[in-house]
């Protein structure tokens, strides 16, 4: 069993701002972010692609680790990437 | 904070290798690249990992292959390099491999990074357990010693958890070739286990050393069929050493009760 994840383009920073700029504007998320997230193989997992509404974090693991599994991640780029949210 | 890679916060159990080939890099902090979590303290408590936090985030293996690196970059890995956990087990004890405080990790540039998995296949294997269990080099006069626990509790039955933790193990090594690994087990061994090996690079290859309580006759199993120990020799006055020649090549050294054998990434072999 494996997954791959092949020709991305992965950004961080955009134009733009994950924040509002000069404390203009409302709603923002500074949290921790992530280009790419682990891959974990878990027996009883969710579907790969939701197909109705669940309680978050969809990537929570509730089962336990499988024997199998593998992560190959072929010609992709990370672009933009600051250690801060902007 | 932003990074490229993190860890799934919930992997309490198993995060597969991750095999990267022809990543480019373009404009990334130094910060930016990764930060690997330690297993989460909060998991050592009776419902979910018991004495210690289940080991998973300590035993990634992110491996790297023909990596680019955009002219705009301010840190360069190289083509050929491996992301591993602040492991104190193992990570300290690894040369070429290097801590880099902002990432929570280490950066190697290691041609046999490996990650041994091994089960339990006996019937009590979710009720009993048999950790801590440390992966070490045979020989080696540090400290070192990677410590495995079993899989985290998952199970709820109503109001109660399930209390059953599964006994398999992803543990991170240096798999390279005909190198000596101990696996120390804190409580007896099963009867019936499997072993593979992972890795990017398919020649790591080890030889791994058991050790049993006491004699019983035990036998690696590859693809259904036994494989006998190494010829008799009369010198050593027991099985000739493992000499790492294919993968499930085995001896057992009576009186001393150790069981050795040769595992690669071609094949599973069972006891």
């Amino acid at each position: 069993m494996s997954v791959e994840l092949n020709d991305n383009k992965i950004y961080g920073e955009s134009p733009a701002p994950d924040c509002p700029q000069a404390r203009q504007g409302g709603y923002c998320y500074r949290g921790t972010k992530c280009g790419l997230m682990s891959s974990i193989f878990i027996r009883g997992a969710k579907p790969l692609h939701p197909t109705m509404a669940s309680p978050k974090p969809y990537h929570k693991s509730k089962s336990y680790g499988m024997w199998g599994g593998e992560a190959y991640l072929n010609r992709n780029e990370y672009i933009n990437w600051r250690a801060k949210t902007v | 904070m932003q990074t490229v890679l993190c860890l799934n916060p919930t992997a309490s159990d198993y995060i597969a290798p991750h095999n990267f080939f022809d990543t480019k890099f373009n404009n990334v902090d130094p910060g930016a690249m990764a930060y690997i979590m330690d297993p989460k303290p909060g998991w050592a408590n009776p419902k979910d990992c018991v004495e210690f936090p289940c080991t998973a985030p300590y035993n990634i293996l992110f491996s790297f292959k023909g990596t680019q690196w955009a002219s705009n970059q301010k840190f360069n890995y190289g083509s050929e390099f491996q992301v591993i956990a602040d492991n104190p087990g193992i990570s300290p004890y690894l040369d070429n491999c290097k801590k880099e405080e902002n990432m929570n990790a280490w950066i190697c540039h290691k041609k046999h990074l490996a990650v041994l998995m091994f089960e339990s296949n006996d019937a009590d294997k979710e009720d009993r357990t048999f950790s801590p269990i440390y992966l070490s080099i045979n020989g080696t006069t540090t400290k070192m010693g990677n410590k495995l626990n079993s899989m985290m509790d998952h199970m709820w039955d109503g109001f109660y958890t399930g209390q059953i933790h599964l006994t398999r193990f992803p543990g991170l090594v240096d798999a390279v070739p005909k190198s000596v690994w101990n696996i120390t087990m804190t409580g007896t061994p099963p009867n019936k286990m499997t072993f593979k090996l992972m890795a990017q690079n398919k020649a790591s290859a080890l030889q791994l050393r058991l050790a049993y309580p006491s004699a019983q006759s035990r036998n690696i199993v590859k693809d259904g069929k036994i494989i006998e120990f190494n010829q008799w020799d009369e010198k050593l006055h027991m099985y000739g050493p493992v000499k790492g020649e294919f993968c499930g090549e085995n001896r057992y050294i009576g009186v001393k009760n150790i069981f050795e054998f040769y595992l690669t990434t071609e094949c599973e072999l069972k006891i």
